[in-house]
C-alpha cells in the first residue's frame, strides 16, 4: 500500500464516520476543543499583531484595524456559504442525514458574519468614504445575502416534518450559491465605491506583509471558530434528532448517574 | 507603551472599538448559547427517561 | 452515481444555473438607478439638463479647493484628465477628500454649470501601504492625470 492509498482510505473512512450521527458526536468531543484552542491562538496573535504592531495606513489612518475584523468576516460569511451550499448538495445527492445537519447549523453562524461584514463595514465607511450606505454592488449583494441566510433559516423552521424540512433547506442553499462570486466580483463587473481586490488581486497582494500577516492569522483564526461553533451547535442537532436512540439515552443517563 | 494614544485610534476610536467590540460579542454568542442549549437539551432527555423509568415501574407493579 | 442520483444531479445544477441568470439580470437591473452617472468630459460635451440628478466621478484638481464665505460651503474641481467641472458642496467633506483623490458627487447643475452637490464621497483604491512609504505613493497621485492611459476610470 503506497501512501497516497493510505491517505485516501483515511480521509474516506473518516468521511463515512461522520456520516453516522453517533460517530461524529465522538469524534467531535474531541475536535471540537482542538478547534477552538486553534481559534483562540492564531487570533489572539492577529490581534496583537493588528492593532499593536502593523503600520497605519498612510489613507485611512488607524482607522485601517477595523480590517482585521471586517475581512476575515466577510471572507467567512462567503467560506460558510459554500461549506453550507456543498453540505446541502452531498445531503441531496447521496442522502446523508449528517450533511443536512452541517447545512441547517452553519446557517445561523453564516448569518452573523454577513451582518458583521456588514455592520463593521458601515461603521468604516461613514468617516471615510462620507456614508453609512450605498447602493453599489459589493454592499447590495452582501445584503442579499444576508436576506439568503434568513430565507434559508425561515425554510427549515417552516416545514412541520423533518425530511421535507432539511431538503427544502438544502435545495435553496445550493440555488443560493450563486451569489458568492457575484459578491466577491463585484467590484470588478461594476463601478463600485468599495475598493477593488486587494489580497486576491492578480500579481499578487496590494498590501505589504506587516499587514497581511495579521489578516491571514485573523482569517485562519476565524475559521477555525466556524469549526468550533458549528460543531457545538451540530452536537446539540444530533442529540436533538436522535433523542430516541439509545446511545443517545445512554450517553444523557450515564452523565446523570457520573454527576 | 502610551495607552491613551493607542486607544485613541488617531481619531478613529468609536469606529475602531466598535466594530472589534461587535464581533468579540457575536464570537461571545455562539460559544456560550450552544452551551446552554446542550445542557437544556440534556436535561430534557434526562426527564424523559425518568417520566418513562416512573411509568415502567409502574407498570411492572 | 445511480441514475435517480444522476437525475437528482441534473435537477439541482439546472436550477442553480436558472437562479445564476435571474439573479444577475436583477443586479443588472439595479443598476440603472435615478442618477444619472456621467464624466466631467461627457457633461461638457453632451451638456446637461437642470432638472436632473446626476452622479459624477472625477478627481480632486491640485489647488482648486476653496471654502466660501459662509464657512460651510466648498467649492472644488473634479476631473477626469480631460475636462473639469465645478462642485459645490455645503457640509462636512469626508476624511479621506483631498487634492488628488477620486471622489463621487450627487447633485444637480446650476446654469454656470456647476453642480451642487448633495453627497460626496471619497473613493480609496484597494492599496494599502504603510505610513513610511507614503511620499511615494502620493507623488504618483498627484501626477495621476499625467498617466499616458487616459482618463480616469471609476
Amino acid at each position: 500500500m503506497n501512501p497516497i492509498t493510505i491517505i485516501w482510505n483515511f480521509l474516506s473512512n473518516t468521511y463515512h464516520r461522520l456520516g453516522s450521527p453517533r460517530e461524529f458526536y465522538t469524534i467531535s468531543r474531541y475536535t471540537t476543543p482542538v478547534f477552538g484552542a486553534l481559534f483562540l491562538v492564531l487570533s489572539l496573535i492577529g490581534t496583537y499583531f493588528g492593532l499593536f504592531v502593523a503600520p497605519a495606513d498612510y489613507q485611512q489612518g488607524d482607522s485601517f484595524r477595523i480590517l482585521f475584523v471586517h475581512v476575515p468576516v466577510a471572507w467567512m460569511s462567503l467560506f460558510v456559504y459554500v461549506v453550507m451550499a456543498t453540505a446541502g448538495a452531498i445531503g441531496l445527492i447521496w442522502r446523508m442525514k449528517m450533511a443536512f445537519v452541517v447545512t441547517i447549523c452553519s446557517a445561523p453562524i453564516g448569518a452573523a458574519f454577513t451582518a458583521l461584514a456588514l455592520m463593521t463595514g458601515s461603521i468604516w465607511g461613514k468617516p471615510i468614504w462620507g456614508t453609512y450606505w450605498v447602493w453599489d454592488a459589493r454592499l447590495t449583494s452582501e445584503l442579499i445575502l444576508l436576506f439568503l441566510y434568513f430565507g434559508i433559516m425561515a425554510v427549515y423552521y417552516a416545514f412541520e416534518d423533518r425530511k421535507t424540512a432539511e431538503k427544502a433547506t438544502a435545495l435553496l442553499s445550493v440555488v443560493g450559491v450563486v451569489i458568492v462570486p457575484i459578491i466577491h466580483y463585484s467590484v470588478e463587473w461594476w463601478s463600485s465605491l468599495h475598493q477593488g481586490v486587494t489580497v486576491f488581486a492578480e500579481g499578487g497582494p496590494k498590501m505589504p506583509p506587516e499587514m497581511l500577516l495579521p489578516l491571514a492569522f485573523m482569517a485562519f483564526g476565524f475559521m477555525f471558530f466556524y469549526g468550533y461553533a458549528l460543531f457545538l451547535s451540530m452536537q446539540n442537532k444530533v442529540l436533538d434528532n436522535e433523542r430516541k436512540s439509545g446511545w443517545v439515552r445512554a450517553l444523557v443517563n450515564n452523565k446523570e448517574q457520573q454527576s | 507603551m502610551n495607552w491613551s494614544e493607542f486607544f485613541y485610534m488617531g481619531g478613529y476610536a468609536f469606529e475602531v472599538w466598535t466594530s472589534w467590540g461587535l464581533t468579540l460579542l457575536v464570537l461571545l454568542y455562539f460559544v456560550i448559547m450552544p452551551k446552554q442549549r446542550n445542557a437544556k437539551i440534556k436535561s430534557q432527555i434526562q426527564r424523559q427517561i425518568n417520566r418513562e423509568q416512573r411509568d415502567q415501574g409502574k407498570t411492572d407493579s | 452515481m445511480s441514475p435517480s442520483q444522476k437525475k437528482r444531479f441534473a435537477i439541482v445544477s439546472l436550477i442553480i444555473a436558472g437562479v445564476g441568470v435571474a439573479t444577475f439580470f436583477s443586479i443588472m437591473a439595479m443598476q440603472s438607478s435615478f442618477e444619472y452617472f456621467k464624466t466631467p468630459t461627457e457633461i461638457k460635451t453632451e451638456g446637461f439638463d437642470a432638472k436632473q440628478t446626476y452622479k459624477l466621478a472625477g478627481i480632486v484638481r491640485k489647488g482648486s479647493v476653496f471654502r466660501l464665505n459662509d464657512g460651510v460651503t466648498q467649492r472644488f474641481d473634479i476631473t477626469d484628465c480631460e475636462n473639469d467641472i465645478t462642485i459645490q458642496y455645503t457640509g462636512i467633506l469626508p476624511d479621506l477628500f483631498r487634492e488628488g483623490q477620486a471622489i463621487v458627487t450627487i447633485g444637480k447643475f446650476n446654469n454656470e454649470p456647476m453642480l451642487i452637490a448633495s453627497q460626496v464621497l471619497a473613493k480609496h483604491d484597494e492599496n494599502y501601504v504603510p505610513n513610511e512609504a507614503a511620499d511615494a505613493v502620493m507623488l504618483q497621485q498627484a501626477n495621476k492625470c499625467n498617466d499616458t492611459d487616459g482618463p480616469v476610470k471609476y
